[in-house]
Formats: structure tokens, C-alpha cells, sequence
């Protein structure tokens, strides 16, 4: 083919073009030239339109490549993504997990039955798969991890359906925020999985089965100490005697916000910060007050609310890929003069 | 530790880099003559496994050159991807001639596919 010069009807070529145009603009930076010229090889002699087999292809890759967003564009921000919030993901989500599956162990404990597990915590069987997901995960059971994983977020947002169309969009405003960790947990173990490769790293694994153990043994503490039930004081502050610590207050946001910053500040961990980011973001904003007149007090939550701590993550997410994308186009030219003077 | 079966269209993309470096459309011809028309991977699809391959690091950017004003990236096997590769296509070849010889004791010849 090197050489040989073909005819291409500029409409075929715009066409393709428009059909590129649907990618995210980081994608487009690294693959479009070459896959216009892949279209434009590739296309039947005489065509001007895209066939409809080629439509649907590149709209439906275009798709894929918009929800993977958050997680890099390209294949070496996947992979620092993906293997940083493998560890991250994880470590924000497991508090919330032990929480809520204490509390459950504490009312099965007491006596009462799963109707009424349900009807105070909807996403209480969620969490339980997505805690079983975690642990096959340890057990290197990748593509089982990521069924159960999805499973988990699938359940999770039932879960939120379910409490906004029986009227607790209160609560439903609360827990959408760790929904959406259970669907960036699904998404990150999906791209894992896809890599056809087994889970290294066996450091990270030890970690997680001590701190499985460790998350099972408050589980099992709340199950022999139902009192929690009637206290009103989370697992923390009444086992532990910590100091109550609200993810908004001053402690915690600096914190939060220390956290964000060390994780931007390196180049491969700050492919992770658009997810966490996201994930913060739809925690916080329901507990902040950030939709003002204290909606939650005043018991003034609607399901606009809730869709509202989505969009806020949505946005917050692609305002930190856009600043992670253009402090790894800065980081280049230091990176190609290292490489060329090595 | 065991490695898992790879995908049919995944094994299929490292087999057309088995031969040696080539670009995105070279390994599209490549699958869809070596699956006997079976399997079509077209652009989307095609530079989204790539991508994948890349991730996992099984494959690898070679080099660029622009040919009649259009620019082609060529891809490599990585060592870990033409280590995947063999692994996979021995279990595969196993797989398939145990079948064959099993076929054969009960008189079953397998047609010979052109």
C-alpha cells in the first residue's frame, strides 16, 4: 500500500471526522488521526457516507469512551487509574460498608427480621455483595469480582430508586453519594479485569485481608453488642471512644483536601483523582449543606436534589480530568528531553 | 499463578502481531483472514482492544509513519504479550487435539477447513 495513492470523496471524509468528533477530546488527541486513516483505508471504493455498521461501532466505542472518562483516556492513564483506585476505591468505601453492615448485624442480632433491615437500609444487600465482591477480588477471582461488583451497583441504584419513589428522598440525597463509590468500585474492577491478566501485587493484598479481618470483626463486635442499636452513637465513637468526626467538618475537608492534592502531585496517582474527586464530591455535598437553606433539616429534600449531587460530581470529575490532563501535557516536554538526554 | 483464557478477539490481535510489527487497519485484515470472516473488528472496536493490550501491557506502539498523508501507528508484541500468546495457544492446541483424538476413537473425522 506504501505508495499507492487512493481517491477519497471529501463528504467519506467529513463524515468520519463528525463521527470522531464524538470522543472525548483526550481520546481524539491520541487516536484520531490514526483512526481516520484506519476509516479511510478501510472504506469501499466510491463511498461519501459512513456505512451504518461503522456508525454504530465508532458511537457505541465513543460511548464506552465517555463513561471510562473519569478513569484516563488513553492506555497509561488507565492503568495508573486503574491500579491506584483498585487501592483507593476501596479504602473510602469500607467504612461505609462495616457501618452499615454492623448495623445490620446488630438488628439480625436483636431480633428483627430482614423486612425491617430493608425498610430502614434498602442498600444494605448491596453492600453485603459488594463486600463479597471485595474479598473474592482478594482471592484473585477477578472476572467473579467484577459480576458482583457490577451487581453491587446495580442494587445500590434500585436501592435509590426505591427510597425516592417511596418518599425518602432525604435519604436517598444521603446515600446516593456512596452508590456512586459502589459504581466507580464496579467500573474500576471492570477495567481490571479486562486487562486478561492476574492480580499482582501481593503487598496490597495482605493489606486488604487485614483489613478485612479487621472490618469483620467490628461486623461480628456489633452483632454480640446490639446496644449500638440504642445509643444512637455510630460503631466508632461508641466502641471505639473516638471523638465524633463528621465527614464536613474543618478536620475533615482539610484532610480530604490534603488527600486530593497528594494525589494529583504524583504523576501516576493523579489519574485517580477525577474518580475520587467524583466520589468525595457526591459523599460531601449531601452532608455540607452545599445546596443551601438546610434542605435535609427542613426536611425540604426532593428527588431534583438528588439527581443535583450527581451533576455536582459529574462536573467536579471533569474539572479535575481537564486539570489532570493538563498537567500530564505540561509534564511531556520534561518527560521526551529526560528520555532523549538518557 | 494460572493465567486466564484471553478472548477470542484479543488472542486473535497478538496472533496478527506474532508476525511482526503492524498498524490498526493491517491488523483488522489480519483477524478477519485468519477467523475465515468470522470476526470483524472495526475501528471503534479494533483500537478500544488495542488499548486494552496496551494497558495490560501486552502490546506495544513501535513506531509512526505517514503514508499518503494519513498517519499509521504500528504496534508490537511486548515479551509478556508473545509470552501470553505462546501459553495460551499450547492450552489451545491441547484443548483441540485431545477433542480430535477423542473424535477419531468414535469415528469422527473433523472436516479439513480450507
Amino acid at each position: 500500500m506504501t505508495g499507492q495513492r487512493m481517491v477519497v470523496h471529501p463528504a467519506l471524509v467529513r463524515d468520519y471526522e463528525r463521527l470522531c468528533a464524538a470522543f472525548p477530546r483526550a481520546y481524539r488527541r491520541e487516536h484520531e488521526v490514526e483512526l481516520l486513516g484506519h476509516l479511510v483505508e478501510a472504506a469501499p471504493a466510491g463511498a461519501t457516507r459512513a456505512s451504518t455498521a461503522e456508525r454504530v461501532d465508532l458511537l457505541r466505542s465513543a460511548a464506552r469512551e465517555w463513561l471510562l472518562a473519569p478513569v484516563g483516556s488513553t492506555p497509561r492513564q488507565r492503568r495508573d487509574a486503574t491500579r491506584w483506585l483498585l487501592v483507593l476505591v476501596p479504602l473510602v468505601l469500607v467504612p461505609a460498608a462495616v457501618t452499615r453492615l454492623a448495623w445490620v448485624a446488630a438488628v439480625i442480632a436483636n431480633g428483627r427480621g430482614m423486612a425491617n433491615i430493608l425498610a430502614s437500609e434498602p442498600a444494605a444487600p448491596a453492600w453485603a455483595v459488594w463486600s463479597v465482591a471485595m474479598l473474592v477480588l482478594l482471592a484473585g477471582g477477578l472476572r467473579t469480582a467484577r459480576v458482583l461488583a457490577t451487581v453491587a451497583a446495580v442494587m445500590g441504584w434500585v436501592a435509590i430508586g426505591a427510597l425516592c419513589v417511596a418518599g425518602h428522598e432525604s435519604k436517598a440525597f444521603i446515600e446516593v453519594g456512596w452508590v456512586v463509590g459502589l459504581t466507580f468500585a464496579a467500573v474500576v474492577v471492570a477495567q481490571r479485569a479486562g486487562w486478561e491478566r492476574p492480580l499482582g501485587s501481593p503487598v496490597w493484598r495482605r493489606v486488604g485481608v487485614a483489613l478485612s479481618v479487621v472490618a469483620a470483626g467490628f461486623v461480628g463486635w456489633s452483632a454480640v453488642s446490639p446496644s449500638l442499636l440504642t445509643t444512637g452513637n455510630s460503631w466508632s465513637v461508641a466502641v471505639l471512644g473516638l471523638p465524633r468526626l463528621t465527614s464536613t467538618s474543618g478536620v475533615s475537608v482539610a484532610l480530604i483536601i490534603a488527600a486530593l492534592a497528594a494525589l494529583v502531585w504524583s504523576r501516576s496517582a493523579r489519574q485517580a483523582a477525577p474518580a475520587m474527586v467524583a466520589v468525595v464530591t457526591a459523599v460531601i455535598s449531601a452532608r455540607a449543606d452545599v445546596f443551601g437553606d438546610r434542605v435535609i433539616a427542613n426536611g425540604q429534600v426532593s428527588v431534583g436534589h438528588v439527581f443535583a449531587v450527581l451533576a455536582l460530581a459529574a462536573v467536579t470529575a471533569a474539572v479535575a480530568r481537564w486539570i489532570v490532563n493538563r498537567l500530564d501535557e505540561m509534564a511531556l516536554p520534561r518527560e521526551l528531553l529526560r528520555t532523549s538526554t538518557t | 499463578m494460572a493465567s486466564r483464557p484471553l478472548q477470542e478477539p484479543a488472542f486473535l490481535i497478538l496472533s496478527a502481531l506474532a508476525k511482526g510489527p503492524s498498524h490498526g487497519y493491517g491488523i483488522a485484515k489480519d483477524v478477519e483472514e485468519s477467523s475465515g470472516g468470522r470476526i470483524t473488528l472495526r475501528a471503534g472496536t479494533l483500537y478500544g482492544a488495542i488499548d486494552r493490550l496496551v494497558t495490560a501491557e501486552l502490546v506495544e506502539v513501535d513506531h509512526e509513519e505517514v503514508v499518503d498523508s494519513r498517519l499509521r501507528r504500528y504496534y508490537r508484541l511486548s515479551a509478556e504479550g508473545g509470552l501470553r500468546l505462546a501459553v495460551e495457544a499450547r492450552r489451545v492446541e491441547t484443548q483441540a487435539r485431545e477433542a480430535l483424538e477423542r473424535l477419531a476413537a468414535r469415528n469422527v473425522v473433523a472436516p479439513v477447513i480450507a
